[in-house]
């Protein structure tokens, strides 16, 4: 399954590289939703979010020549594109970051306000990460967060902070384990 | 190296959330080339932290799609005049697909028709609103122009019909001074008595001054009136009515004319 998963990948990658808009519309059709809710775990404000999200995916159609396979999934690259420009958005305009808004976030999730895809499994297990947890990965991979800023924003030790992430991530390592 | 040692440290974790320094950075990027048990833990790390992205995932309105896809185009198009198509576009156009996605297609067409068309509407509509009112202007003029070609062409007739009416007497007054190249002509109809005077051949005056007409009866001269000079047919005009005349003389007055004749300022004149 996997090498299948990475041959497709693979056959996409070409043919975005060619230019084919067929491939670039089933790669909106795929990854959209969760490029948009990774953009509005960072960015609260709708509209702004749906300006990133078209942001996001113009510069993957520019930039895709840049994609370099060895160096992670095409969807890693693609978060990482689309999360950057978040956080530069963020950082340009003086954006507030606000923890509870991650708080508010579980709570979207438990009484499932927003429509999601896909991802009824993967939202349970999520309820396995204890919120601190949750909340760290989420500073660092949604974010950008530094640790020291972390530690900072969350007043608890550097130290604690590494620990912490050490943590959800090896939980996050069980729950997908199979 | 001790790979295991390595691994556990931490530094994984921190890769794959990026947080590490550059030069961390570099140092990772390096080892999973080289150790395979290292690139296999960053891909695990990395899937689990997509799937953990995944599961909160939120479809976005379908507008976006569209506006997504039309930028696209439009940054297409503007490659497309930067250099020749490549293989792959040539491709494109080529395959016949039946599927939903040609209906996409045909609607990137329409939206890209109408996106270069618009433009060139607007543009188009412009102009015409800006012609609409130049056009109108144009209209006036010409309007103008042909009543004022109707109106000199009816003088004309007049004149011919004056000249050419056998009651009417041709009276050309001549300079009293010899040197002037001047005239004047009188147009005397015997039957209805009306007087006109063609000036065009008078020389011009200052305009602090007018040339009048004056009609000699029983020798005694007769004003008929002061009277505009000029090139054009309009100057042709009727001046009076006159009984009976021995002679016609033009003098130059002060604008407005005088009740007797400067006789040092005439300058044509001549016996009927």
């Amino acid at each position: 399954m996997p090498e299948n998963k990475s041959q497709i990948e693979q056959q996409l990658v070409t043919q975005l590289k060619e230019r084919n808009k067929d491939a670039f519309v089933h790669l909106y059709d795929n990854y959209s939703a969760a490029l948009n809710g990774v953009i509005s775990r960072i960015i609260v404000d709708e509209a702004e979010a749906q300006d990133l999200l078209q942001d996001s995916f113009i510069k993957i159609w520019k930039k895709i020549d840049t994609y370099d396979s060895s160096k992670g999934s095409l969807f890693t690259w693609i978060l990482n594109l689309c999360r950057n420009l978040c956080i530069d958005r963020l950082r340009s305009k003086e954006y507030k970051h606000k923890i509870q808004r991650f708080d508010k976030y579980v709570v979207y999730i438990e009484s499932g306000e927003r429509e999601k895809t896909d991802s009824i499994d993967l939202k349970e297990n999520l309820n396995i990460l204890s919120p601190e947890q949750r909340e760290i990965i989420d500073l660092a991979y949604f974010g950008g967060y530094t640790q020291q800023e972390i530690s900072e924003e969350l007043t608890i030790p550097l130290g604690t902070v590494k620990t912490r992430v050490r943590a959800a991530l090896l939980v996050l390592r069980k729950i997908y384990e199979g | 190296m001790n790979i295991e040692e390595y691994i556990s440290s931490g530094i994984i974790e921190d890769y794959v959330l990026g947080q590490v320094t550059d030069q961390q950075l570099r140092e990772v990027d390096c080892l999973r080339t080289v150790y395979p048990e290292i690139n296999e833990a960053i891909v695990i790390l990395e899937r689990d932290l997509v799937k953990y992205a995944i599961s909160h995932s939120i479809k976005p309105d379908e507008n976006v799609k569209s506006r997504i896809l039309a930028a696209i185009e439009n940054s297409e198009e503007k490659q497309a005049h930067v250099q020749a198509p490549k293989e792959g576009d040539i491709k494109d156009i080529s395959e016949a697909k039946t599927d939903s996605r040609s209906a996409s297609r045909s609607s990137f067409s329409w939206m890209r028709a109408a996106a270069v068309a618009l433009p060139f509407i607007l543009i188009s509509i412009l102009i015409y609103f800006y012609m609409d009112g130049r056009l109108e202007e144009k209209n006036k003029q010409l309007t103008e122009m042909q009543l004022k070609i109707e109106a000199e062409a009816e003088q004309i007739e007049n004149l011919l019909a004056l000249i050419s009416n056998p009651q009417t007497k041709k009276i050309t007054l001549n300079p009293v001074n010899e040197q002037l190249a001047a005239n004047a002509i009188v147009y005397w109809n015997s039957e209805n008595k009306s007087v006109f005077i063609d000036p065009t051949a008078l020389p011009g005056i200052p305009s602090e001054n007018q040339y009048q007409l004056w009609a000699i009866v029983s020798g005694k001269p007769v004003s008929l009136g002061v009277f505009e000079t000029g090139a054009d047919l309009n100057s042709i005009q009727e001046i009076g009515k006159m009984e009976s005349a021995e002679a016609f003389a033009i003098t130059m007055e002060v604008r407005g004319g005088s009740e007797t004749p400067s006789m040092d300022q005439m300058v044509v004149m001549a016996a009927v």
